[in-house]
């Protein structure tokens, strides 16, 4: 028959004093740590305070190529008028209407080489103009509209690079994406394009215009 | 990384995996389960056992004041690391040491918590609209593969590895001290080391996971994988293998969910966790049944 020792053990827990320095001391070594983490964060060089602001599938169109900035360009003067044209008829021009207006870059520009086939594709609120390259080798272009959902109140967001308020004081998201794989982009309704690899492109980025309100 | 993701992308053509792996945002975000799922299963059952669910719903909302504080302080937009890690940290001590000194139940102390730093989050936020725009800070509260970077996806492999070394090393103690603190203490176990241990742990697991998960559905895969596998588990090794394999299907079907029907990850995510729940509670129930 086995015989069995009890073992005494006695127990002393910390005192409330001591954790709570023990507690302070890691606190100040985190708070310490965080400082010198942003501290160098903010020293980062290059391109980073450009970028900064934006996240991995946003660009500033300052940083593309010369003939990236101009259909850029070209997009948000196109953007405009068929905003324009959407507040007195109650309905977005097709390309070809806005080409048949002299609108760039719908209509025919006899300087460029390269040229888009057009095409104006809705589905509920969602309105895309989406530029298929005829050549290969280029990037497709496409405007992403989400217009306000009826019955909804309206949306009190300020006018920026990403809202435009129509006449009617209803207020539209609009943006402007690339895909360098232009010929491969089927013309349908494209929902969340960043999900499908383009890119989005500012002009001055989110940041900077909330900063300017 | 983009040589292998091109190879990845070529096997996707040749049909030999799913299309969807053409995108270098799906294989980051796969790679990204593929770390997640032993970390967040591994934890979760030892936050079931500790009790400490509404610690971790806390918690996420600490990091999304977090962000917001990352933010002021000019860190980028997509990587508010040091505000992140440094608010939940500090949240952290705070609240576990409120609740071991407090007279008040834990749930309570932790409610305080929480609603101080959501409220704080939210004011921040407001903040920080007049500076970003806000849709860019809903993809950090409901979680984006879109803005899964290698970098996210190389802090979170190496807080992946000190979390899975730490824990090894400390599972049996921290299990022990789950399941009977007293034991533990004459065992040799110092109690106080492992709750702070345990919590800071539970922190850098799920700082890690927000930008896949997002801040305000987090808690759910650190508490519904091991809530299932709980149904199904007929010892702790097999709630631990459980657990993992549920957080793992979940990660995984969530992913695919997002992609097919573009919802937040997050959402999809917590879909197909609870989803898991569910049919182990029927498997549960049929059992009962058979052995009745």
């Amino acid at each position: 028959m086995s015989t069995t020792t009890a073992r005494r053990v006695q127990v002393e827990t910390l005192s409330a004093r001591a954790e709570l320095l023990a507690v302070v001391r890691a606190s100040m070594g985190i708070t310490i740590g965080v400082w010198i983490y942003a501290a160098m964060m903010a020293g980062v060089g290059g391109n980073a305070p450009r970028q900064r602001n934006l996240l991995p599938f946003q660009k500033l169109i300052a940083d593309r190529v010369p003939t990236e900035q101009r259909m850029f360009r070209e997009l948000q003067e196109g953007l405009l008028e068929a905003e324009a044209a959407r507040s007195t008829a109650s309905a977005w021009p097709t390309p070809d209407s806005l080409a048949a207006a002299g609108v760039p870059p719908f209509a025919h520009d006899p300087t460029q080489r390269s040229s888009f086939v057009w095409r104006l594709v809705q589905s509920g609120t969602m309105v895309n103009y989406i530029g298929i390259p005829t050549t290969a080798g280029l990037p497709a272009w496409l405007l992403l509209v989400t217009e306000p959902t009826p019955g909804v109140p309206p949306d009190q967001t300020f006018e920026d690079e990403e809202h435009h308020r129509l006449q009617d004081g209803g207020m539209l998201h609009v943006s402007t994406w690339v895909h360098g794989d232009g010929r491969g982009i089927a013309p349908r309704l494209v929902r969340m394009p960043q999900a499908e690899g383009w890119t989005q492109l500012y002009a001055v980025g989110p940041a900077q215009a909330a900063a300017r309100r | 990384m983009t040589a292998f993701y091109a190879w990845i992308a070529e096997l996707a053509r040749r049909g030999m995996l799913p299309a969807d792996f053409q995108y270098p945002f799906l294989i980051r975000g796969f790679l990204c389960v593929l770390v997640l799922a032993p970390i967040l299963g591994g934890l979760s059952h030892l936050v079931v056992t500790r009790r400490m669910a509404f610690f971790s719903a806390a918690l996420g909302q600490a990091a999304l004041t977090g962000v917001a504080i990352g933010l002021l302080l000019g860190e980028p937009l997509n990587a508010p690391y040091g505000g992140m890690f440094g608010f939940c940290l500090l949240s952290t001590l705070a609240m576990v040491y409120v609740k071991r000194r407090a007279t008040l139940p834990p749930d309570t102390l932790i409610g305080v918590f929480h609603a101080l730093t959501l409220g704080l989050g939210l004011c921040l936020l407001v903040a920080l609209t007049r500076q970003f725009n806000v849709h860019q800070v809903e993809s950090v509260l409901f979680g984006s593969l879109l803005t899964v970077t290698d970098g996210d996806l190389l802090l979170l492999v190496f807080v992946g590895l000190l979390v899975s070394i730490l824990l090894v090393r400390e599972y049996n103690r921290l299990l022990l001290d789950s399941l009977n603190p007293s034991l533990a203490q004459v065992a040799g176990a110092q109690s106080i080391f492992l709750e702070y241990f345990f919590a800071v742990l539970l922190t850098l697991s799920i700082v890690v996971s927000l930008k896949i998960i997002g801040a305000l559905l987090v808690e759910a895969l650190v508490v519904v994988p091991a809530a299932a596998g709980r149904n199904v588990a007929n010892s702790t090794r097999s709630y631990l293998a459980w657990s993992i394999a549920v957080a793992f299907f979940a990660g995984a079907g969530g992913l695919a969910v997002s992609t097919r029907f573009l919802v937040p990850t997050g959402g999809a995510v917590v879909l197909a966790v609870s989803s898991i729940f569910f049919m182990t509670l029927a498997v549960r129930a049929s059992r009962r049944r058979r052995l009745a």
